[in-house]
């Protein structure tokens, strides 16, 4: 019992933190209808900007003033790949967005070179023991930031003003520019956002592994994530990151032994039987029939 | 003053909508722009609501001008700051939003206090949407969409307000009706009202003078009351009468659904 | 292509080369023909960081040996590079380019990536003839029946993990060992050996974890061994990617048994990655360490860069692991042509002639044992030092 607890413990732990990259992605998606390939490239921005400021800061500051700086790289992207497209052919946005990952891998390496990079220091320790259940305290660390990050999104997309607005937007960008919205600056927001959030993961996952090209592979995590949240939802995203880690945790207690190499397939297997039964995913918004 | 100069709109470099159309508006005047499909009514309202861009089309010569600012050319944020609101075709509410995220999203500018405000108004108005306020507007009736633009339009706080095609697909009750509340709108707030119709006998009920357009041209500019005296012209170019516009309707129908 | 009109991107192409070649007085024109090295790297993709050193690396050695050792009997040694992304396709196809543009009296030796790209290449390798060795230490590779000019130039996976369990089964016979390794080729290669020589050292497998190359929460997989109580974890197949996650989670949940790898673990970065809890992880490891200033090798190297401007900055396995291929390919070369049998088959021979070299201390011997060196030491991971130390002197293997 204590197996499956703690292994329980570990999954959410990970799919907070799958969560966290999942929703900046389905943000975007949400409110521009681009499928923001460059997504794993916002990670690895994200780990290298904290790095360089991890180079003459405490980790912690560096994490934090990595947001800022993410968000401006996020309004970049907009500027430079998204607002010259506007109004074109979502394909097109979408082709951009392949374009800038390619652009961004070989950016990263010649701005921070090949070699493999690492944090200095960590977080403050905050290992929670439970009996025997123990909680690591980067798993620790993943749910104190993702989870309010996650709720406050959802919260403020249900209820702010601007929460309204992105939505209005991301449904009809010509019916919002009609009722003088500023839709592009509301876009230009989310994509800021949504590097931020990629940024944050993307901290978190450096502290693990270091700051390399591996992280946008890590970034592929997001696909089945957000395909299964729904695309669109913001809650779903976080449900379904949680789902997801869960099942990766469980699968490698359990399944991993009988069927060795099964867990890293299992996020896109539980993708598929959940479309077969839903295909708007578990959350996705359905078409309103009526006219 | 809300003046169109010669204006010329292309869609894709080549589809000609507009080839020279010049207008004038009067602050505190109701003007009608009346034409049959594809004249080019929908387009006047996109260029005016420099909502062009959206549509793949562009101004290719002439020009817009609210009071003293050229707005030709610049976007589709500039008209609102100047005080003109374009309602589109096709009722345009946010469908996904509830009723009063719609107003809120439209009143967005207005200060708090200010918007809870004039939303109590625009409720008061049109209590049909009172009733449904958190319902999603895509679940609403066409007459309670159109009123909920309406309603949309007016916490934009518009000195000029362009519509296009309001009564679409509206019983002819609901459109007398409609009609009604816009002409008390307009007379109430002062705002220049540019209606922009195919159902030229319920928008002479309400207006102060007419434009006819075809095939992007203007053909026929006049008083209401000349129009009136020549309802039989009118309908000549409109392509309508009763039976007429019927057609019209079954024609918009089935573009619609394909 | 004299008389014929370049296109602009040949242009750029050869622009810096005949540049060169026009500028350069008679004299230059007039020198030997080149011998050439060709290295194909991952310059790009997920392991750039290990090519951008070995880069460096064969730079080094191959200006040293022009430089200080005289070329290869007068004659100047030629490095030519092709990125493989880490990527069998794009590999085969810089593999494809280089042999059919290079003459074979001119292109002697290939230096290749990964254990996919070797075992996907060798075929053709073995019908050229050309001598070749990669970063890849598989055991497959070193097989002279089979791929009669491919050397390994180290201990294969089986020798690495041989040293492991010997190491294992001194320290505690009968121990309980857990294997840990990534889904792939270089994962994978030593595993039915692994298991076939614990069964014969009675050490027992309780546990066996597959996971991807790099390791988000390395969480479950420790819970696993910790459930299977075991007292050795050997891991195999990743670059310092999985590994330190796996000893912060030990860490964290209290596990106390010791990690082990082979060569691509016992990189520093390991430990600077892992921090305290990289502390006894016990790694094998043939060449020596740039720290190790007592190694003929390092310290030419280190003077090598110093004289030449090059960055002064501590450098990694996987530039001195190049660095010596370097050297030792050079020394074969020189050899051969000593014997004034300068050509892919010279080279092959000389290869099987080097007992007495040890490439300046940078390898215990270089007397190839069925076409792979089967020696190495093993080197603990000190974190208070942050750095790899000598755990024990050279274990032959074969």
């Amino acid at each position: 019992m204590s197996f499956f607890l703690q292994l329980l413990v570990a999954g959410i732990a990970t799919g907070a933190l799958y969560a966290l990259m999942a929703m900046g992605f389905v943000l975007v998606y949400r409110a521009t209808r681009v499928v923001n390939f460059a997504i794993g490239e916002f990670l690895l921005v994200g780990g290298y900007l904290t790095y360089t400021l991890n180079l003459v800061l405490p980790l912690p500051w560096a994490m934090v003033l990595t947001l800022p700086l993410a968000f401006a790289f996020g309004l970049l992207v907009e500027r430079g790949f998204v607002r010259p497209l506007l109004g074109r052919n979502v394909v097109a946005v979408i082709m951009a967005t392949i374009g800038l990952a390619l652009a961004l891998d070989g950016a990263t390496q010649l701005a921070w070179g090949p070699d493999q990079k690492y944090l200095e220091g960590q977080l403050p320790v905050l290992t929670l023991a439970l009996g025997e259940l123990i909680l690591p305290s980067r798993s620790v660390w993943s749910l104190l930031l993702a989870l309010p990050a996650a709720l406050a999104l959802v919260y403020a997309l249900k209820r702010s003003r601007y929460g309204v607005l992105v939505r209005a937007v991301a449904e009809s960008e010509v019916a919002a520019l009609a009722m003088k919205i500023p839709a592009p600056r509301i876009v230009a927001l989310v994509w800021g956002l949504s590097a931020a959030l990629a940024a944050v993961g993307g901290a978190l996952l450096a502290g693990l592994s270091g700051v390399g090209p591996h992280l946008i592979a890590m970034g592929l995590m997001v696909f089945p994530v957000a395909i299964l949240g729904g695309m669109d939802s913001v809650g779903g995203a976080l449900l379904a990151g949680m789902l997801v880690g869960v099942a990766e945790s469980l699968s490698r207690g359990y399944l991993e032994a009988l069927v060795p190499g099964i867990t890293e397939a299992t996020p896109f297997l539980i993708v598929l039987l959940v479309l077969l039964a839903r295909p708007y995913g578990l959350f996705g918004e359905r078409e309103i029939e009526r006219v | 003053m809300l003046a169109v100069e010669n204006l010329k709109v292309v869609y894709r470099g080549v589809i000609l909508a507009l080839d020279g159309v010049t207008l004038r508006v009067e602050p505190g005047e109701a003007v009608a722009v009346l034409g049959p499909n594809g004249a080019g009514k929908s387009t006047l309202v996109r260029a005016l609501g420099g909502l062009l861009a959206n549509y793949e089309g562009r101004v290719l010569d002439g020009r817009i001008l609210l009071g003293d600012a050229e707005i030709t050319h610049a976007g589709p944020l500039a008209p609102a700051r100047e005080g003109l609101t374009a309602v589109l075709e096709g009722r345009p509410v946010f469908r996904y939003l509830t009723v009063m995220e719609n107003l809120r999203a439209a009143g967005h500018r207005l200060p708090r206090a200010r918007l809870a405000r004039e939303i109590e108004e625009v409720l008061a108005r049109f209590p049909r949407l009172a009733e449904r306020r958190h319902e999603q507007a895509g679940y609403l009736s066409g007459g309670e969409q159109q009123m909920l633009i309406l309603g949309m339009a007016l916490l934009t706080e518009p000195r000029f307000l362009v519509v296009d095609e309001p009564s679409l697909g509206l019983a002819p009750r609901l459109v007398a009706d409609l009609f009604q509340r816009l002409r008390q709108l307009q007379r109430e707030r002062g705002l220049a009202l540019v209606l922009v119709e195919q159902n030229a006998r319920a928008a002479l009920a309400i207006v102060d003078r007419v434009y006819v357009l075809e095939r992007g041209r203007v053909v026929f500019e006049g008083r209401r009351e000349e129009a009136e005296r020549d309802v039989d012209v009118l309908e000549f170019y409109l392509g309508e009468g009763p039976a007429g516009y019927r057609q019209a309707r079954r024609y918009r129908r089935r573009k619609r659904w394909v | 292509m004299p008389g014929k009109k370049l296109t602009r991107r040949q242009l750029l192409k050869t622009g810096a080369a005949t540049a060169a070649v026009l500028a350069a007085p008679r004299w230059v024109r007039a020198q030997p023909r080149p011998v050439k090295l060709a290295v194909l790297l991952p310059l790009t993709g997920p392991f750039a960081f290990a090519g951008a050193a070995a880069l460096e690396a064969f730079q080094d050695a191959v200006g040293l040996v022009n430089d200080e050792l005289g070329g290869i009997a007068g004659r100047p040694l030629e490095l030519i590079v092709e990125d493989t992304g880490y990527d069998v396709a794009k590999g085969t196809a810089a593999f494809n380019r280089v042999v059919n543009r290079e003459r074979p009296d001119e292109l002697l030796f290939v230096y290749g990536d990964s254990t996919g790209l070797s075992k996907a290449l060798a075929p053709e390798i073995t019908r050229l003839g050309l001598p070749y060795t990669a970063t890849s230490y598989s055991g497959e590779l070193a097989d002279p029946e089979r791929y009669p000019t491919i050397y390994v130039f180290g201990p294969t996976y089986q020798d690495m993990m041989e040293a492991l369990l010997r190491e294992i089964a001194a320290r505690k016979p009968g121990a309980r060992i857990a294997l840990v390794y990534s889904n792939s080729e270089f994962g994978r290669d030593p595993i039915p050996y692994v298991k076939r020589r614990a069964a014969a050292l009675e050490l027992e497998i309780v546990a066996e974890e597959v996971t991807p190359l790099v390791l988000t929460d390395a969480g479950p997989v420790v819970l696993k061994l910790q459930r299977a109580r075991a007292d050795y974890v050997l891991t195999q197949g990743y670059v310092a990617t999985a590994e330190p996650a796996l000893l912060k989670a030990a860490r964290e949940f209290g596990f106390r048994a010791t990690f082990m790898g082979t060569y691509y673990s016992a990189s520093n970065a390991l430990i600077q990655r892992a921090g305290p809890a990289a502390d006894g992880f016990l790694a094998t490891y043939h060449n020596a360490y740039w720290y190790e200033v007592d190694v003929p090798g390092i310290r030419r190297a280190r003077a090598y860069r110093r004289q030449k401007g090059r960055p002064n900055k501590p450098m990694t396995t996987y530039y001195v692991g190049a660095f010596f291929v370097g050297l030792t390919v050079a020394e074969a070369m020189r050899r051969a042509a000593a014997a004034n049998r300068l050509s892919r088959e010279g080279v092959l021979e000389a290869l099987g002639n080097l007992a007495d070299y040890d490439a300046f201390g940078l390898i215990h011997s270089l007397r190839f044992v069925r076409h792979r060196l089967p020696y190495t030491k093993l080197y603990r991971a000190d974190a208070r030092a942050r750095r790899y130390v000598p755990y024990s002197d050279w274990i032959q293997l074969a």
